[in-house]
């Protein structure tokens, strides 16, 4: 089945470039230039956001100053104060200084919070990577499976019934699904959490905490996964049907193997390429989706993080996620991809 | 053979059984809350305070974020020379007393002999010395030291502290807004505003802090034993992240005490559930403010203005049922420094509002439209998100009036930036008239975006002068009376609404918001004298 590979990719494989020796250090060599362009992108994240943010009007200093109550301090004691922070110098020093302490791995430290960038983000990354590694599943494998169920008698009841559901859900911005997810389930029939990562008081021991934690993850997830269902329900959808005309399934259909080994062992298998690539770029959407959902949950995750950062005029704080959501991003981007690529060549 | 099989089909069959098990778990909700609280040994004496915000920083004076709620937390752990009783007048807090000189130029005082540091060593006059030097080298943002001359520790708990000029809203101001700080511990310190850890927190106030969680936004306080001031009251008090929908449905079972701050709006629903709830207006006024280096340097334009917008149609419009009309001349009702005199109230009146204007040359055109120097008149109406609904409003009474209104909602850093140039006309913003009046010059003159921006008008300079040295509270309220006169009369800033406040108790306690507010002048019921026996 090499000859499927092209059609399951939704980004076309590069050509091959004639005389580069082998095949293998060939594809070695398209998976590093990957790298290479992926370094690039990530540089320049950092180059733009570090300059962006301190265009904003305003900073750290005078928005923090900002408060009804604060007395008026004296212009020698706002220099103090900016000096002190390391707010003072232009743009260009302030610029210059973060990058210099970025090449020597130090993320910054936040004013307002009071805290180490680093160790910010370290508090709040598990909670985003929970959102969205538990979201994954649920649009994977849901979306998948009544893609194919739709997919193979395509009109058919479940056709009929879930691809207007479908299309509706995907017509939600994840905003929009998050509110109404928090409406139905939090406050008309009031059965999970509406906001917080735990319990008000988590209990002690783990199973405990570990339940308390997915009941607030449960509706923060399927917000995100709402969204995404859609994407892979029509992939999977549109791929079974043009499946169904191959003809390793007409000739398995025709050998009467079970219906179950069809789905999951013909059609599933063939799906995983083209579902790994299109998560590659599900990802970005995620994660900004990510942002719109923990705030309407109040979740103690990144986008939180980078929201409260914006306001507060928050550099470093705003810079570093910035830089490690780009990291990682990119980073996931690039091995998915190279996996799928592999996938899609070995068929 | 069948890879994607055995791979996915397990995965699946536990996700879904991980869900199935949480949905069960949703059946009895609460039941690890309530297991946690039976096993405390002294459960009554457990207070859970709510937050909508949550987290507020780490509750030491340098660190917590700057604002009111995170400076009334951090006053639970850190005490001040002077605290507040009940009707919020000056009560001993660290200082026992306070003597001013003749002169009125220093302050003697004595310190409790028996306070003490959270890691148990006892406060001393040269705790106090030290803090005063180290905020006048790190400036702190709730209090300036700026105007004291010098300390003198005369021994181990008592203190002179000289002034450079004579003020009578020290010991209201100054004394009761700053945190004393532990010298052991500070001394090392060379940058306050990066010191957060666990012992930034020692005070020597009533709570000491024991688990702070930011990702929750969730504080842990603990009593703390022979504390100078009474008793605590509560064994713990927990402080934590809860919306108001999440809070009340909470409250009623018992797992939460107070809702610090309800919006008024969902008052009925906390009446009804047999809360007590205690509600005042939060003198936050929100207020129309002029350039008044622009359109409005005259003050019969601004009058013309005040008399053009319909307060009252505002209120019930923007603000039905959760605010008050609110007092034109600075001070609110319930403030102690509120004139008996009534001062114009600019009950709208468009027909007078238009003579003022045609008096100082402004003109109409035939449609209705306002003129100046032959171009038509374009008002910069700037808000930031959380006044837009007034803005509308406001906006559409000065279109039917005749401007061309331009409303621009804008984020706080930007709008405070086109503020500071100057490229504006009206704005739209709350501010505090709360706390010791000696802020009144930096509310009315200063030039923040939430400052009237007044420029100086010798009258008024000269009374708000004069009320900072006066040398008794009968003098200061009689100057303070004639500033309010004045006020109305020059318009620094149109005082709309007064919008409310409300605090949700259970049985545990109640308490009334503080008149004229907690400390620094925070519009509160919690202040930490009510967690005291």
């Amino acid at each position: 089945m090499d000859n499927a590979s092209p059609s399951l990719l939704d980004h076309s494989v590069p050509t091959e470039i004639t005389g580069a020796g082998s095949r293998a250090v060939e594809r070695f060599a398209r998976f590093l230039s990957g790298f290479v362009l992926r370094l690039l992108i990530f540089c320049f994240v950092i180059v733009l956001c570090a300059v962006l943010s301190r265009m904003m009007p305003g900073d750290t200093l005078e928005v923090m100053l900002s408060t009804d109550f604060a007395r008026g301090l004296g212009a020698g004691e706002v220099l103090q104060l900016q000096e002190a922070m390391g707010l003072g110098g232009g743009i260009a020093s302030q610029v210059w200084d973060y990058w210099g302490k970025l090449l020597s791995g130090d993320l910054g430290y936040s004013i307002p919070h009071a805290a180490p960038v680093l160790q910010l983000l370290l508090t709040a990354l598990p909670w985003t990577g929970l959102l969205i590694l538990g979201a994954m599943p649920v649009f994977l494998i849901g979306g998948a499976l009544a893609g194919i169920e739709a997919g193979q008698l395509p009109g058919g009841t479940v056709d009929r019934w879930v691809t207007p559901v479908v299309t509706i859900l995907a017509s939600l911005p994840p905003f929009t699904g998050a509110v109404l997810l928090l409406l139905l389930f939090g406050i008309l029939w009031p059965v999970l959490p509406t906001g917080g990562a735990e319990p008000l008081f988590p209990s002690t021991e783990h199973l405990g905490r570990a339940m308390g934690v997915l009941r607030h993850a449960i509706l923060p997830m399927l917000a995100l996964a709402l969204h995404e269902l859609a994407r892979f329900y029509f992939l999977a959808r549109a791929e079974t049907l043009n499946l169904a005309q191959r003809d390793f399934i007409v000739n398995a259909r025709a050998r009467g193997i079970s219906p179950w080994r069809l789905r999951w062992a013909y059609i599933g298998r063939s799906l995983v390429p083209a579902c790994l690539s299109r998560l590659s770029d599900t990802l970005t959407g995620l994660v900004s989706a990510v942002f719109f959902v923990e705030i309407v949950f109040s979740y103690p995750g990144t986008g939180y993080l980078i929201y409260s950062a914006i306001l507060d005029r928050d550099y470093d704080l705003l810079q570093g996620a910035v830089v490690f959501m780009a990291g990682v991003v990119l980073l996931m981007n690039w091995l998915i991809d190279g996996l799928s690529a592999h996938l899609a060549r070995r068929g | 053979m069948s890879l994607v099989h055995r791979f996915v089909h397990p995965r699946f069959l536990a996700h879904a059984a991980a869900v199935g098990l949480a949905l069960g778990a949703a059946q009895y909700s609460g039941l690890g809350a309530d297991t946690l609280m039976a096993a405390e040994p002294d459960r009554q004496r457990q207070l859970v305070i709510t937050d909508s915000k949550g987290d507020r920083g780490m509750l030491a004076p340098y660190v917590h974020r700057k604002n009111g709620i995170a400076y009334l937390y951090t006053s639970y752990i850190f005490d001040t020379l002077v605290s507040q009783d009940a009707d919020g007048n000056p009560a001993p807090g660290l200082a026992r007393t306070w003597t001013r000189s003749e002169d009125g130029l220093s302050y003697d005082l004595e310190l409790q002999p028996d306070a003490k540091w959270h890691d148990g060593t006892p406060v001393t006059a040269d705790d106090v010395a030290f803090t005063l030097r180290y905020m006048a080298e790190h400036p702190y943002v709730f209090g300036s030291v700026k105007s004291l001359a010098g300390v003198e520790v005369a021994g181990a708990h008592d203190l002179r502290i000289h002034i450079k000029r004579a003020q009578y809203g020290l010991v209201e101001g100054l004394f009761s807004a700053i945190p004393i700080l532990p010298r052991h511990i500070y001394e090392g310190v060379e940058d306050p505003f990066r010191f957060a850890t666990s012992d930034a927190a020692i005070g020597s106030g009533p709570y000491r802090l024991a688990a702070y969680d930011k990702a929750q936004g969730r504080y842990r306080l603990e009593a703390t034993e022979n504390h100078p001031l009474g008793r605590p009251r509560f064994a713990q008090i927990w402080i934590v992240k809860m919306g108001p929908d999440a809070a009340l449905q909470a409250m009623s079972t018992g797992e939460v005490d107070v809702i610090s701050y309800l919006p008024p709006d969902r008052l009925p629903e906390a009446l009804g559930a047999g809360f007590a709830v205690e509600t005042s207006p939060s003198d936050h006024v929100l207020r129309l403010g002029f350039n008044h280096r622009g359109q409005f340097q005259t003050k019969e334009v601004r009058q013309a203005i005040a008399y053009a917008v319909d307060r009252s149609a505002l209120l019930e419009t923007a603000f039905p049922g959760v605010a008050e009309l609110a007092e034109t001349g600075y001070f609110q009702p319930g403030s102690k420094w509120k004139s008996e005199d009534a001062t114009e109230s600019y009950t709208y009146d468009p027909a007078r509002a238009r003579d003022l204007l045609l008096a100082t040359g402004w003109t109409q055109d035939s449609a209705g439209r306002w003129q100046a120097q032959g171009g038509e008149i374009r008002l910069r109406l700037l808000t930031d998100g959380r006044e837009v609904k007034p803005a509308k409003v406001i906006a559409e009474q000065l279109e039917a009036f005749g401007f061309a209104v331009d409303l621009r909602v804008m984020e706080m850093a930007s709008l405070r930036s086109l503020v500071a140039d100057g490229d504006y006309d009206l704005t739209l913003f709350s501010s505090s008239t709360l706390g010791d009046p000696g802020n009144i010059s930096r509310r009315v003159f200063g030039r923040g975006w939430n400052s009237d921006r007044f420029p100086a008008d010798p009258k008024m300079t000269g009374l708000i002068k004069a009320q900072a040295v006066a040398q008794n509270q009968a003098e200061r309220q009689e100057i303070l009376a004639q500033f309010q006169q004045l006020y109305a009369e020059n318009l620094p800033s149109y005082m709309l609404v007064n919008p409310l406040m409300a605090t949700v108790f259970n049985d545990k306690l109640s308490a009334p918001f503080m008149s004229g507010g907690v400390a620094i002048g925070i519009p509160s019921a919690l202040h930490k004298s009510i967690f005291l026996e």
